[in-house]
């Protein structure tokens, strides 16, 4: 099988479906124009806001006859519902694929704290096919009630992809077949299936809409069908227009539906074919696609949720709700018409072995999990934050996401079981950040009270005394994040009012509540526009300035600030930065930061080189310093590894 | 008159579009493909990273193994030193001949490995095995999707970068096309199978 050959068919074909949807709407649009055009009270509105006071067959004969005009009118509205179609789709767009995975029930897989070896598999064939994809890993959510055997792709993006599998998938599905199916996820969202969908559904609406604003334009009928029931008394001529409208209507809308499902069926045969192409092997998805036919459990969702958003599943979420026409309106092919299409000799038999479970495995052996070393797992250790040498430091050069993985490890130890376990549970993550902005004060307290749910309130109302260490505090708030970012974006807007609120609850802002409300600004709510460094010269001298303050271990030490200052313009080799007079204010910082955050991946690495070399220009670092240029890393989207610890290299803060 | 101004302009800010749009495109390809290219390196880093862990966890089960595990650790001693070399001077086509070699043969060890697993069933269904080779194919697997992955990227760039209307784009800015990896085996691939009776 050809499998780009089949890509390339399937892609043609969904442009004709789109041209013909495109036909829809203007015929559409054409058919309520006649048909208003019979209404009197309609076509004198016409005549006067169109024609401006001529008689209607003056202008007629004037603009080329009712052909042509009937043609341009059935444009205008045309566009109009297009336009209208763009800001319902740009309206519903919002959210990313995590808050779907969520809301259908989905567990985010972490890997560490993977349970059983087929949790661990099912990861590393979605690295495998993100390799083969050329994608970066998304998250991965498992759906732990669901025993049906699906799978489905969300979000927009491919950045905020995740991809959602069910647990009868997981226990059914071989390594092979995983991989297939896996792939043909990855194939919906580099092909931007989700965004395609979402957009042939809000054009639909706009569609129906118009059908609703025709019937409104009727005299007497007050746009509600009750009462044109019930109040007024209509002539026949009225009661035929209102038919035909609703004829079109229903017409209309019925076909969009059919042209939406005929867009959805050619997603899929690009998506299996997109499967193929990623693990160079047919057996892969056809032999998942063989294992539906022949499990009994099917494809079938038991979440209404998940039964809705049917068009994103691997195989049919749920029967069709109008029997007649199942076969027009199923969003999925059926699966022989599937398995022909990527295995043309398949006789139509299963093999016996595909109407087995797969055996079930035990779990994960800890010297193995132990001896992953992934790059993952590298920046989830990266998390933590560590306190500097000033032999790691010396070879400055080195600002990349190298780290020993010990130290992770030796810092996950001392943080408490139970905070480790809130941050791992995606509800109860949300109040670690929280925790670590909390200062003791009754207005704090009771914004916390009024914020939380009572349950939640009381798990955290243990904790606000506990003083989480210094050390612990990154690190617990990286672990919470994954928690944080599935929330809704109206959900992290109210989380972040509160955060800064709490903030503010005692009118002053220290570095430790600074820190963690921008990292939480920063993680919900990123900007995207790029800028140049020399643009952000202010800012610079701002982070640079910030650091050669706080690094003086004796205070009022003019001589060293300026040197370490010095130091950090000279390595990033950059001209017109100035020393601050003194600390800047915190806002400003961030707003420096916010500001610098948009630069290339390599300036920032520049511009990280330069504050590291303001660190080291004093041969001390201090716990506030490292602090400082871990959170500077992470707010630039250039998360830095923690400099390894040597004990005696450990100095309080001032 | 400005009618025609309107027209003029509309279709001036079309072509711009499309033009913008075809630039970018070109550059998510090139940038795609590059990025590709290096996941090769991060995965071949990857199971080097690996093999010393398997080798320890392989090292109770398979004591009478002794030296398929000590061929795969100098095997795999050997592919570091070469993707090592191979980054220093990537252009140098020795150097990244031995790096292939290096890695064909690292392959084909572990592939031996999974052998000699096979003929131990008890061994097989223990659980710290099946995880072990659960890693080692994943790796294995990985290591080729990368590859693949690299190939396809760059076919997409080449395709793109050649056909009408970004053609004209890939001209104007010099998008240079990208090289396709070859097999390692590549002669083994031509050479006829041998046949014995």
């Amino acid at each position: 099988m050809d499998f780009f050959q089949q890509q390339d068919n399937a892609r043609r074909r969904t442009r004709w479906l789109l041209l013909y949807f495109i036909l829809l709407v203007f015929v559409v649009s054409l058919c309520y124009w006649f048909i208003l055009g019979m209404i009197p009270f309609v076509s004198s509105f016409c005549h006067i806001y169109f024609f401006s006071g001529d008689n209607m067959a003056g202008t007629l004969s004037r603009t080329g006859g009712p052909v042509l005009h009937a043609l341009m009118a059935a444009t205008v509205i045309s566009a109009v519902v297009f336009l209208f179609s763009f800001f319902n789709y740009i309206s519903c767009r919002r959210g990313g694929g995590a808050g779907i995975a969520e809301s259908v029930g989905g567990q985010l897989l972490n890997r560490e704290i993977l349970t059983t070896l087929s949790e661990k598999q099912l990861l590393n064939v979605v690295e495998e096919m993100a390799l083969a994809a050329g994608m970066a890993v998304p998250p991965v959510y498992l759906l732990r009630e669901e025993q049906g055997l699906n799978a489905f792709a969300a979000g927009n993006t491919p950045d905020e992809a995740v991809i959602g599998i069910t647990q009868g998938a997981l226990d059914h599905f071989t390594r092979k077949e995983l991989q297939g199916v896996i792939g043909h996820e990855f194939s919906h969202i580099l092909n931007g299936d989700m965004r395609l969908n979402m957009r042939l559904v809000a054009m639909a609406g706009a569609l129906s809409g118009l059908s609703q604003l025709g019937t409104a334009c009727l005299p007497g009928t007050n746009s509600s069908r009750a009462k044109f029931r019930t109040l007024s008394k209509p002539g026949p001529t009225v009661f035929f227009i209102y038919l035909l409208l609703m004829l079109v209507g229903v017409g209309g809308n019925f076909a969009s539906m059919l042209l939406k499902a005929a867009v959805s069926r050619q997603r899929e045969f690009l998506a299996d074919a997109g499967a193929v192409q990623f693990t160079r092997d047919s057996d892969t998805i056809g032999g998942a696609l063989k294992r539906l036919l022949a499990q009994s459990s099917g494809t079938f969702m038991r979440s209404e949720k998940a039964r809705e958003m049917g068009f994103m599943m691997f195989g049919a979420a749920g029967r069709e709700k109008f029997k007649l026409f199942s076969a027009a309106l199923a969003d999925h092919p059926p699966l022989e018409q599937r398995i022909l299409a990527i295995d043309p000799a398949w006789d139509g038999t299963l093999d016996a072995w595909l109407f087995e479970k797969r055996k079930q495995t035990g779990p994960v052996s800890s010297a193995i999990s132990g001896a992953d070393t992934s790059v993952r797992k590298q920046t989830v250790l990266a998390a933590a934050v560590g306190i500097a040498t000033s032999t790691a430091l010396r070879d400055g050069a080195d600002t990349d996401r190298k780290m020993d993985p010990k130290v992770g490890r030796l810092l996950k130890q001392g943080i408490p079981q139970e905070l480790l376990s809130l941050a791992g549970e995606s509800c109860t993550a949300r109040l670690l950040p929280l925790l670590l902005i909390f200062e003791e004060s009754e207005k704090s307290r009771t914004l916390l009270r009024n914020y939380l749910p009572q349950e939640m309130f009381r798990l955290l109302k243990k904790w606000l005394e506990y003083d989480i260490p210094e050390a612990q505090r990154l690190p617990l708030f990286d672990l919470a994040m994954p928690a944080l970012r599935s929330m809704s974006p109206r959900q992290s807007e109210e989380y972040l009012t509160l955060a800064g609120r709490l903030v503010d609850a005692d009118g002053r802002i220290e570095l430790r509540e600074w820190v963690f409300l921008s990292l939480l600004r920063k993680r919900l709510a990123p900007d995207i526009r790029i800028m140049k460094l020399m643009n952000g010269r202010d800012a610079v001298s701002c982070l640079l300035s910030t650091l050669a303050i706080a690094g003086q271990v004796q205070e009022k030490n003019a001589g060293g600030i300026a040197e370490s200052f010095a130091a950090g313009v000279q390595a990033m080799g950059i001209q017109g930065v100035k020393l601050l007079p003194r600390m800047p204010e915190y806002s400003t910082l961030e707003r420096a930061l916010y500001t610098l955050a948009r630069l290339k991946p390599a300036t920032k690495k520049r511009l990280l080189q330069g504050c590291r070399q303001v660190i080291v220009a004093d041969r001390q670092i201090t716990v506030r310093e490292a602090e400082l240029f871990r959170t500077f890393g992470s707010l630039l989207d250039a998360p830095m590894a923690p400099f390894s610890i040597l004990p005696n290299a450990v100095r309080p803060a001032p | 008159m400005f009618l025609a101004l309107i027209i003029i302009s509309a279709i001036l800010a079309g072509l711009t579009m499309l033009l913008v749009s075809l630039y970018n495109r070109l550059i998510v390809l090139r940038n795609r493909s590059k990025n590709a290219f290096a996941q090769i390196e991060v995965q071949l880093k990857r199971r080097h990273d690996l093999i010393p862990n398997l080798v320890e966890v392989a090292k109770g089960y398979l004591k009478h193994e002794r030296e398929t595990l000590t061929e795969i650790t100098d095997l795999r001693n050997t592919a570091v030193r070469n993707l090592q070399q191979a980054g220093e001077n990537p252009e140098d086509a020795e150097v990244m001949g031995r790096l292939n070699t290096s890695e064909s043969q690292l392959q084909g060890a572990l592939s031996r490995f999974n052998l000699v697993v096979e003929a131990y069933p008890e061994l097989k269904a223990s659980t710290s095995m099946m995880a072990l080779s659960e890693e080692i194919s994943s790796t294995e697997n990985k290591v080729a999707f990368a590859r693949q992955g690299y190939n396809d990227a760059v076919t997409m760039y080449n395709t793109t970068r050649e056909s009408f209307p970004a053609s004209v784009v890939s001209d104007m800015f010099h998008f240079k096309p990208a090289q396709l990896l070859e097999f390692e085996d590549h002669e083994q691939i031509q050479a006829p199978p041998k046949v014995s009776f």
